[in-house]
């Protein structure tokens, strides 16, 4: 029952990961619903396999241990990719013209001139 | 068994949330917040399933510095462009709600139908329970990381490594540093520590010695240490500095190194490469993990080829 109950979580955790990585146009924000995923997969991993004496499986155990060194090292690695291309391109996006800034304000400004700024 | 029911959905319930507040929340440094709450309410959850070296490596990893790692990228952000504070960086789509829904169902599918999966007798779990007696550890985990997948271990150490390396590619000619924190005088930075940093030690020393026979090992070590030393550098105890020293390459490779010593040095005995050569050598290689491991996380926080004393 237990098993049943982290399943679903770490399936709504995934849900949850994908949704944040298709909608966040900052790199950061793609790296933390990446990190999701990968927590969501870990808990799958420890919690599917049979349990040895009350205990999770030892092997997968091992292999989660290296995912989580693995992930931090990647995660350490984009983010120095992205502060890099932030110095190059002033935003810290993965489409060129997205400035991410822009986003998440009503859809409706599309439309407004944009080189009026930010009309601040 | 029901009240245990209960206490697992609650914990279910905090860690969705929390991770929905990461995935959909609108500023992006609550998100970075949020983050290291998730990785906390994670280390609760490994607790609970019975798993403390998970549980250990990620609340110092997990949830201590890729937080801190995080917020240090989002601090350089805000130096070189202070409006990236407000940041928001997510729109609202119908369809990534649909795909969302359906990889989690996906998810869901695959783990309850694996759980109703027959496990097959004499699976990699219960050989290693049943080969650990001959290798003199305690910790089955230790066991799988360093003897039985020896040589994930090694690679994986190569990957920290070589992130480092090219974290280090990427930041070299670039004027980003790390933002001190100005309270160094104030007393109570200094007694905190004072009093955190030969704690530090004094853990990180205790999970590396019992790590072979019970929850701990060089990675939790190792991550407690770089712990020490990212707060070492927020206080300003320890700067920043961009001249590479021999002694901090030195300590980045150790655990490269004495992975592949543990590799070959059976061959020097005549034995096959890898052999086991029992617990004294585990011990050695992972004091020197534990060293790489701690200097990798920090440099990688400071952003800088190598660390200098403060004034102190």
């Amino acid at each position: 029952m237990t098993s049943a109950v982290f399943v679903l979580v770490a399936a709504a955790i995934f849900g949850l990961g994908v949704h944040g990585l298709l909608v966040s146009a900052h790199i950061m924000r793609k790296l933390l619903a990446l990190n999701l995923m990968l927590s969501a997969l870990f808990l799958l991993l420890i919690v599917v396999p049979a349990t040895i004496d009350g205990r999770p499986d030892p092997v997968p155990q091992a292999l989660v241990l290296t995912g989580i060194v693995i992930a931090v090292s990647t995660t350490a690695f984009a983010l120095a990719l992205m502060v890099r291309l932030f110095g190059k391109q002033g935003h810290a996006s993965i489409h060129p013209d997205i400035d991410p800034r822009l986003l998440g304000r009503k859809a409706a400004r599309k439309g407004q001139d944009r080189a009026s700024g930010d009309d601040r | 068994m029901s009240a245990q029911l209960i206490v697992d959905v609650l914990l279910g319930l905090i860690l969705v949330g929390l991770a929905a507040q990461v995935a959909i929340g609108q500023h992006l440094f609550r998100a970075i917040v949020f983050y290291v709450a998730f990785g906390l309410a994670m280390a609760v959850i490994w607790a609970r399933l019975g798993a403390p070296d998970l549980a250990l490596a990620d609340a110092a990893i997990g949830a201590g510095l890729t937080g801190a790692l995080m917020m240090v990228a989002f601090r350089r952000l805000v130096e070189i462009d202070p409006k990236q504070a407000q940041a928001q960086g997510t729109r609202s789509s119908t369809l990534a709600v649909l795909i969302g829904v359906l990889a989690a169902g996906m998810v869901a599918t695959i783990g309850l139908t694996a759980l109703t999966l027959e496990h097959q007798p004499g699976h990699a779990g219960l050989q290693v329970m049943a080969a650990l007696d001959d290798t003199g550890l305690g910790n089955p985990i230790t066991g799988v990381l360093l003897v039985f997948r020896g040589f994930d271990t090694l690679i994986e150490m190569t990957v920290l490594l070589t992130a480092f390396v090219g974290s280090r590619v990427m930041t070299n000619r670039s004027r980003l540093y790390v933002a001190t924190i100005a309270g160094f005088q104030l007393p109570l930075v200094r007694t905190l520590v004072a009093v955190i940093l030969p704690l530090a030690a004094l853990i990180a020393m205790h999970l590396l010695w019992i790590g072979s026979d019970q929850p701990g090992g060089a990675f939790q070590a190792g991550s407690v240490l770089a712990g020490a030393g990212v707060l070492l550098l927020l206080t300003g105890t320890l700067l920043p500095a961009s001249k590479s020293r021999a002694l901090v390459r030195l300590a980045l490779v150790a655990g490269v190194a004495s992975l592949c010593a543990l590799v070959l040095a059976p061959m020097l005995r005549g034995e096959v490469a890898m052999a086991y050569l029992g617990r004294g050598s585990l011990l050695f290689a992972e004091a020197l993990m534990m060293v790489s491991i701690a200097t990798s996380l920090t440099l990688l926080f400071a952003g800088r080829p190598s660390l200098k004393l403060g004034r102190s």
